[in-house]
């Protein structure tokens, strides 16, 4: 991993501010999910154009040139559009070249890590030298207005990371797990080809809050432990862990379980609210923008839609981490 | 196993509301009719029970317990 970048919406919603909530309902809600603040995307924004200005900024900061790019991945729940995936036009727009290959993953909250090890398969399979994932949504679209379970917690971003090549890189370690009997535990039903939906109204974003969150705290902290076990790798040798922004709840019980301190464990629930697959990346730039990682061991893990769960421990040998910046 | 107390668990429920309700709340209360319950609300109790019990509840178990006595039932049935 070389660079990553995180880009969000300029539009910031505040929790304090929903009028569908008393004060002390307001209250609470912020102090129980830990989320103030939400980026919420215009009307005329995509996952696309956060993810574009997010792959501007690492392709520029590494002095790439864009023809060298090798592979595009891009991952999203809210595409532009059913079909072509969002992959093709990034490659025309940011002006790769012709024999990039582009990959589209549907992947939610599991996404980035999911990205993270579809790229990096590509690289070791191919020995490609120059690699695009971008993961990004614009899942408040997704959101029926109003709606008191959901609106609170979802927000918008766009991320990229730029992965190279390098033939004494430490292995990435991967573990990837579906839980498929609860694919209707967070869902948005209608709108494909199941269930046409007859208007915007019917393909909104639905999820059984409690199943989620009994999963969460009971599933995230085994398999975390389970991939260190995998990897030999002692908690204390890792430097950062750094977990799908859901809610503080859902943290802190993992925190708890795993054992781990809270310095080592960064946050951007407060200042972006849960971005779905963009969480991870947009938490590394919030804390760690404007730094390079130099021989830091980080694990990053996802949960959520599918429900899937995906973690990776990595070695980074020399990352830029991106201050976020919006649009 | 060792047995819950019910006026332990009582008060960890209660305290999950604000005070205003707080002192009304009993084995007897119909929890899912006060006016503070809600989705969040649930996820809140939840975390609690389980944070000191080691228990998770489910939606089915919110169905079938009609007041905090049969939550109680439910979460002492299952604590080891």
């Amino acid at each position: 991993m070389r660079a990553v970048a995180a880009v969000v919406p300029r539009r910031q919603v505040s929790n304090y501010s929903l009028a569908a909530f008393s004060e002390d309902e307001k209250n609470k809600l912020v102090s129980t999910l830990g989320i103030e603040n939400r980026r919420v995307a215009e009307p005329a924004q995509c996952a696309s154009d956060l993810c574009y200005a997010a792959a501007k900024k690492v392709i520029a900061r590494l002095n790439w040139k864009p023809e060298e790019i090798e592979a595009l991945f891009f991952v999203t729940q809210t595409p532009d559009h059913i079909l072509p995936g969002n992959s093709t036009q990034l490659q025309h727009r940011l002006g790769l070249s012709e024999q990039c290959a582009a990959f589209d993953i549907n992947q939610g909250c599991a996404g980035y890590v999911y990205g993270l090890s579809m790229a990096a398969s590509f690289i070791s399979a191919t020995k490609a030298k120059k690699v695009l994932l971008l993961v990004g949504d614009t899942i408040t679209k997704l959101v029926s207005p109003g709606d008191k379970s959901l609106e609170p917690i979802f927000a918008d971003a766009g991320t990229a990371t730029a992965l190279v090549y390098n033939d004494e890189a430490d292995q990435m370690h991967f573990n990837l797990e579906t839980i498929g009997r609860e694919y209707e535990a967070i869902i948005v039903k209608e709108g494909a080809s199941r269930y046409p939906g007859i208007n915007a109204d019917a393909a909104r974003l639905s999820m059984k809050g409690l199943d989620v969150f009994n999963f969460s705290i009971q599933r995230v902290a085994p398999h975390a432990e389970a991939l260190l076990q995998k990897a030999s790798c002692d908690k204390q040798q890792v430097d950062a862990f750094v977990f799908h922004q859901a809610n503080k709840l859902i943290l802190e019980s993992i925190g708890k379980k795993m054992n781990i301190s809270p310095d080592k464990m960064p946050m951007s629930l407060q200042h972006y609210g849960n971005t779905n697959g963009a969480t991870i990346p947009l938490t590394l730039a919030h804390n760690f923008g404007g730094q390079v990682f130099k021989d830091k061991n980080v694990l990053m893990c996802g949960f959520g839609v599918g429900l899937s769960i995906a973690s990776c421990l990595v070695r980074m040998k020399e990352t830029i981490f991106e201050p976020v910046t919006e649009i | 196993m060792t047995s819950i107390d019910l006026s332990d668990f009582v008060i960890l429920v209660k305290n999950q509301f604000s005070e205003e309700i707080r002192d009304d709340i009993n084995e007897q209360t119909d929890f899912k009719a006060l006016k503070e319950w809600s989705s969040l609300q649930t996820i809140i109790v939840v975390n609690e029970i389980h944070k000191h019990y080691n228990v998770i509840l489910n939606s089915d178990d919110f169905s079938a317990a009609q007041n905090l006595g049969q939550l109680y039932e439910i979460v002492e049935s299952r604590h080891i």
